[in-house]
């Protein structure tokens, strides 16, 4: 069974697995995963299958991934299933592991210390796709995390995939990643985010939760220098909660930032309280959520 | 007592909101709460002003306003499982508008007249509940006796 684990803790050799339901969250990880490949002299290899990889590179680009740097020097390449997999025309373990190794010399060649993987798995769904070659993939590429040059987080969508097939890559990969949750129920949620550094929050945050938000805060603050506070999917914030968001701007040194990420209803009672004014905070603004 | 052009006539008995000869009220929700069932309060108190046809935004307002209440109602309030606090919501015609009553038989507030009045010192974490409340209702009763606190807020349908 695989060990979690927080995606700034992965290594070479690393084979990971990250099963997720919130598309942001995975999205953040993946972020963070070629954050740190890029500044540690890896090359970084994308393959993307639910979302094309134009807006991946956007996304990559919003959570201050420097693409525009690392793919003209190739050290950054984002493909398509089509483009990776699919490339030689049939997909079976055998040329996934072909493919593999390619890209492995090529980021010998120019001179990499490694390579780091972002696989989407849910190409496996797709008609073309031969389910059976899964579970032959993931257990023979097991050899090529021995020799220490790759690094791969394999991404597996809970609504997507049956329980019997998660269970699996739960199975054979030695790690999973996931987001470090501060607090979790059917309403709430509040989660560090990796990139940019800060903490997300969504569903409905209230007086009951004053002291989670407080620490997970102060969490933020302590790790990084400047934080992000992600409410975009919080439908909800009132008074008491937004008093100890106060608290943690009163508490920043002069120089340091808390970026607020928020619309809708959250944005204007924020306004209402005057959060937006205070030196040290700026707010960028999403669409509502309602 | 402290009043803000109160815009509509407010039942004078809290115990009989409908029986007062206005013949425009009747109560449309009666929800008692405490700190554990604010979440069904806010669902709700939503519910309520969707079917008022208020747009979203202001269903928002309505919805953060009526939580404010409540919110005071558990903090200050002495609002519990035990003794809850008890929310109504109720629509008038002249002007259209609804309002808001929250009760508790909590010690009340000391200043009833200037609560929420002034915004809240940036180092605080807390005394922005009643300001809210101020910058989002079209009018504001409160009313603190020994035997607990009223707050009756009225917020017209169009504005």
């Amino acid at each position: 069974m695989a060990t979690a684990t927080s995606v700034e803790a992965l290594g070479p050799g690393d084979h990971a697995c990250l099963t997720f339901s919130d598309p942001d969250e995975r999205l953040d990880i993946v972020a963070a995963f070629v954050r740190d490949g890029l500044t540690s002299a890896t090359k970084v290899v994308c393959v993307t299958e639910s979302i094309p990889p134009e807006r991946l590179t956007a996304e990559l680009r919003d959570r201050g991934v420097p693409v525009a740097d690392a793919i003209p020097t190739s050290q950054l390449m984002i493909f398509s299933t089509d483009e990776s997999w699919l490339a030689g025309g049939e997909l079976t373990a055998a040329t996934m592991m072909d493919r593999i190794a390619g890209y492995l010399d090529e980021a010998e060649r120019q001179g990499y210390t490694g390579l780091r993987l972002s696989a989407d798995m849910c190409w496996v769904n797709r008609p073309i796709a031969a389910a059976d070659q899964l579970p032959v993939f993931e257990s023979e590429v097991g050899k090529f995390f021995g020799e220490g040059r790759l690094t791969a987080v394999c991404q597996y969508d809970r609504e997507i995939f049956d329980a019997v097939t998660l269970a699996f890559a739960a199975a054979v990969h030695p790690l999973a990643v996931a987001a470090a949750v501060y607090y979790e129920d059917p309403v709430l949620r509040i989660c560090r985010q990796h990139t940019p550094p800060g903490v997300r929050i969504a569903g409905e945050l209230d007086l009951g939760h004053v002291e989670e938000l407080t620490l997970a805060l102060a969490e933020a603050l302590r790790l990084d220098r400047d934080i992000e506070l992600n409410l975009a999917r919080l439908h909800f914030m009132d008074a008491a909660a937004v008093g100890a968001v106060f608290r943690a701007v009163a508490g920043l040194p002069a120089g340091r930032t808390m970026r607020v990420r928020c619309g809708g209803p959250v944005l204007r009672m924020l306004r209402l309280v005057g959060l937006p004014d205070l030196p040290g905070v700026v707010i960028a603004e999403t669409p509502g959520d309602q | 007592m402290t009043s803000d052009q109160p815009v509509t006539a407010v039942p004078a008995d809290a115990s009989d909101p409908a029986g007062n000869g206005s013949g425009q009220v009747s109560v449309s929700l009666d929800q008692t709460f405490c700190a554990d069932n604010l979440f069904a309060l806010r669902n709700a108190v939503a519910a309520h002003g969707g079917s008022l046809g208020l747009p979203s935004a202001r269903v928002a307002d309505l919805v953060l306003l009526a939580h404010e209440l409540a919110s005071n109602s558990v903090r200050h309030g002495g609002a519990t499982a035990a003794v809850p606090g008890r929310l109504r919501l109720w629509a008038t015609t002249d002007p259209p508008a609804v309002v808001c009553e929250v009760t508790d038989v909590g010690p009340g507030l000391t200043d009833p007249d200037r609560a929420g009045r002034d915004p809240v010192a940036a180092t605080a974490g807390d005394g922005r509940g009643l300001w809210i409340v101020r910058q989002i209702a079209d009018a504001v009763e409160i009313v603190a006796g020994s035997s607990g606190t009223r707050i009756t807020v009225t917020f017209l349908l169009s504005r």
